[in-house]
């Protein structure tokens, strides 16, 4: 069997693991990659934003509900997808930061080659948070991803 | 009956009117339903995968129940790509299967799903997604009636946008496609499509069906006198602020 079929692109095939058990979890490595790469995390989710479902979630507590968190970002991905519609933008978000007192929240859209819709994201402790570094691997993480 | 089947560690098949939940050790693994797009569909319609991409796996691997396995290894597919569009077939489906009208539930013990396992999931998440999603429909427009019918789409005024994803759905609405016709179309889930749907009926991009889809409804639209299908188009805008309101001082 070649390393490659015809029909993918080379760039997907590097990047890709042969299958065994543990390249089945591809989205718990994904956010545990982004736990401990990336300084100050308090929580992150994968959520796809039609339906408003979180496909995998990694910390989060009381105080940070995942599941809640990630229904209700989807309607900010869809507010700013609409804006830029309405605005004529032809163009595509990278990420969204929503800065609070105490913490950074951080949305990655994911550009699949599907277009499924799905966005990261990731909520940081301010504190401890380096804003650009964190953008940076998240930009990692998603090429990672394999989706 | 599903959660008894979770707290059993139960294998087999969990079997309603609108489809199939398969379980092994308690856990959901696999889901199909009529209703829903399966997976191959979303993997070769949706063009993560060729057709004869599915086939050659079903043939190599099928016998075996690892047909899920055979396609990230034969490197077809990455495996985060396999187990997201699993994922996401998996709660579709078992949205309609668990269903209000789902009728009553069989279990077949021992039966496995040839596809073999992913991402198991536990049948209390899968349930509680599906009864998220009903309330998350409801809360978009509460007319069950767009989702089965023909999807009509209405001319956008200056100030509504559509987004790109919206605009592939309309591509198709052509006044015959019903919400899941367009899904099996495009290869996306019924349930995201059926969202979509209530979404553009509450911003009036699609009409939402006016009479009830009964044959008893149209001698009664024939009879004369003024009828609530003479009016002006409503006003969607402001019938939401009204609803609002009305949510609001209740």
């Amino acid at each position: 069997m070649p390393p490659t079929t015809p029909s993918s692109p080379v760039s997907r095939a590097a990047g890709r693991r042969k299958g065994s058990a543990a390249t089945m979890a591809n989205t718990e490595t994904a956010l545990k990659e982004a736990s401990t790469s990336i300084e100050g995390v308090i929580g992150a989710a994968l959520v796809d934003y039609t339906s408003g479902m979180a496909l995998g979630t990694l910390g989060g507590s009381k105080d940070l509900d995942l599941s809640v968190a990630a229904a209700g970002n989807t309607d900010v991905v869809r507010a700013k997808l609409r804006t830029m519609e309405m605005l004529g933008l032809k163009d595509e978000i990278e990420d969204i930061l929503i800065s609070l007192g105490s913490q950074y929240h951080l949305i990655r859209l994911i550009k699949g080659r599907n277009n499924n819709g799905l966005f990261l994201y990731l909520a940081l402790d301010k504190g401890r948070a380096n804003l650009a570094m964190a953008r940076h691997q998240l930009a990692r993480i998603e090429a990672n991803l394999d989706v | 009956m599903l959660m008894r089947l979770a707290d059993e560690r139960a294998t087999g098949a969990f079997l309603r009117d609108q489809g199939v939940l398969y379980l092994a050790e308690g856990r959901v693994v696999h889901a199909e339903s009529p209703c829903a797009p399966g997976l191959e569909v979303l993997l070769t319609v949706g063009g993560a995968l060729p057709e004869c991409g599915w086939q050659e796996a079903l043939t190599r691997a099928g016998a075996r129940h690892e047909v899920g396995r055979d396609l990230v290894g034969s490197g077809r597919l990455a495996a985060g790509e396999l187990e997201l569009c699993h994922l996401g077939a998996v709660f579709d489906a078992a949205f309609f299967v668990l269903g209000p009208a789902g009728g009553p539930a069989h279990f077949r013990y021992g039966v496995t799903h040839w596809f073999g396992r992913v991402r198991p999931v536990p049948a209390a998440a899968v349930e509680r997604e599906t009864r998220r999603r009903r309330a998350l429909l409801d809360s978009v427009w509460p007319c069950a009636d767009v989702d089965a019918a023909p999807v009509v789409p209405r001319t956008p005024t200056a100030d509504q946008a559509v987004t790109g994803r919206q605009r592939a759905l309309l591509r198709l609405a052509d006044g015959i496609r019903t919400p899941t016709a367009i899904a099996w179309a495009l290869g996306r889930p019924a349930f995201h499509t059926l969202v979509e749907i209530r979404r553009m009926a509450a911003a009036g991009l699609v009409e939402t069906p006016r009479t009830p889809r009964t044959p008893a409804a149209a001698p009664a639209a024939a009879l004369p006198g003024p009828a609530v299908t003479d009016c002006a188009e409503p006003d969607i805008a402001l019938l939401r602020r009204l609803r609002d309101a009305l949510e609001a001082s209740l």
